[in-house]
């Protein structure tokens, strides 16, 4: 092959490599990724804003940041909060927490639920359908972190907790708590992206984080993800929970049981069937 | 026979100076008030109350136009050469409208290792060198110093709650 054979060859295959990486860029819908939120909790002063931003979008009680005592005591989420920031004194000072539902990988309120009413979606949210929900709250008792609330005093009760702002990512926009944060605590993307990010703030600055990323792992990893200054133990966080998606706790049991229901009366069938088969006979002449 | 090129290098000089002297001079009448739309109101600067009233110094806030400030054994000595007006306010014959914030820190970093902070955070935290944001409560309380529009927005939804909580 001579030198210009070559070239034309070589700008062939280079041409194809670039059109294999395109076609990659545009993935479709079906492949995308989840999103998730970074909380870097060195960086929240403890505003609230979020929690009063998150309540403006989705029409829940709108604390009064400015007034009320909430900080005193650690608060939890409620069917009438999604999120809640709480103050942790710490050797490190005063650190301010927000809390609100993890978004997991592998869901155990969904795979709890029986309906389908929580239900992982592709862009990463985890939501709750009110025309599936039976109010069995199963999802309740699953969640590791204890996040589905339940209305208890309505007379048409409904399952309370983070959606994500799924309606807002639809459109485009970013969440509501995360639009609302003034120092960029919370930040907003796919989770590959995010891990990324965490672990090159770990790496530039090593003394000033903890060196873990809260949900890499946690219950087989979770959308949001934070960043902290001390260990996670010293502001509230579970560290017993382990890294085995809560799913696949139950996995083995909920394959069993369609074999033993199907299978065990299938097999007896079977044998009760062997065993009568001198009465095939009998059958015909009755 | 000296003379010759200290002749040339004067006039070298001389052209330097006067090459210097015709760059042109940035002329812009800063704004009286700067006004953005925010997420939560919208929020007003009064730019000529801070420059006038208060005699601040537009590199206070107009930082400089490097990330990292070269370590120099004499501080001081590079400060008029270090703000790079033109950087944002471009040469004078352009309109003068400063480039924007968020034209070098974009709301969302370039790539990943890019820890520029973002122009929201960045804006926040120019206005909170004098005007201190504290923690917990006090940073909810500065929120008010300059989104008064959104503070009100929010009031009746704040007292419409906590009406609702108190007459269940």
């Amino acid at each position: 092959m001579n030198r210009r054979g070559f070239l034309k060859l070589s700008g062939a295959a280079g041409a194809a490599a670039a059109g294999c990486r395109r076609a990659a860029a545009e993935l479709p819908e079906s492949a995308q990724e989840f999103t998730g939120v970074l909380v870097d909790t060195t960086r929240c002063i403890g505003c609230r804003s979020c929690e009063v931003a998150c309540s403006l979008e989705h029409g829940n009680f709108v604390p009064n940041p400015e007034n009320d005592d909430a900080l005193e005591s650690v608060r939890d989420t409620s069917e009438t909060q999604w999120t809640v920031v709480n103050r942790h004194r710490t050797s490190k000072g005063d650190v301010y927490v927000k809390k609100q539902c993890m978004h997991c990988w592998q869901p155990a309120c969904a795979a709890a639920c029986l309906t389908n009413a929580m239900y992982k979606t592709r862009q990463g949210p985890v939501i709750w359908r009110s025309d599936k929900c039976m109010g069995c709250r199963f999802c309740m008792v699953s969640c590791p972190f204890d996040i589905p609330k339940f209305e208890y005093d309505s007379w048409n009760p409904r399952l309370q907790k983070c959606t994500l702002c799924f309606e807002r990512l639809q459109e485009g926009r970013k969440p509501a708590c995360v639009e609302a944060c003034p120092t960029d605590a919370l930040m907003f993307g796919p989770k590959r992206q995010l891990m990324e990010i965490a672990r090159i703030r770990i790496y530039n600055h090593p003394d000033d984080y903890v060196h873990q990323i809260y949900g890499e792992h946690e219950v087989g990893g979770t959308g949001w993800l934070y960043l902290a200054a001390v260990p996670f133990e010293e502001l509230g966080f579970r560290t017993d929970l382990g890294t085995t998606p809560y799913p696949e706790y139950t996995r083995d049991f909920l394959y069993g049981v369609p074999l033993v229901l199907f299978g065990l009366p299938a097999l007896l069938l079977g044998l009760r069937l062997m065993a009568d088969g001198t009465g095939e006979g009998e059958a015909h002449d009755g | 026979m000296k003379l010759i090129p200290a002749l040339v290098l004067s006039l070298l000089l001389a052209s330097f100076l006067s090459a210097r002297d015709s760059v042109p001079v940035i002329e812009i009448d800063p704004p009286d008030s700067v006004a953005w739309e925010t997420a939560l109101g919208e929020v007003v600067f009064p730019h000529a109350f801070h420059v006038d009233d208060l005699g601040v110094d537009c590199d206070s806030c107009h930082h400089e136009t490097t990330a990292t400030r070269l370590a120099m054994p004499h501080p001081g000595y590079f400060d008029d050469f270090w703000i790079d007006c033109a950087a944002c306010h471009g040469h004078a014959a352009s309109s003068g409208s400063p480039k924007a914030c968020s034209s070098c820190h974009p709301s969302t970093p370039g790539n990943v290792a890019d820890e520029t902070s973002s122009s929201k955070v960045v804006i926040h935290r120019s206005c909170w060198e004098c005007h201190e944001v504290g923690q917990g409560p006090d940073a909810s309380r500065s929120c008010q110093t300059c989104h008064p529009a959104g503070a009100e927005e929010i009031e009746p939804a704040i007292q419409a709650s906590h009406q609702d909580r108190s007459n269940p």
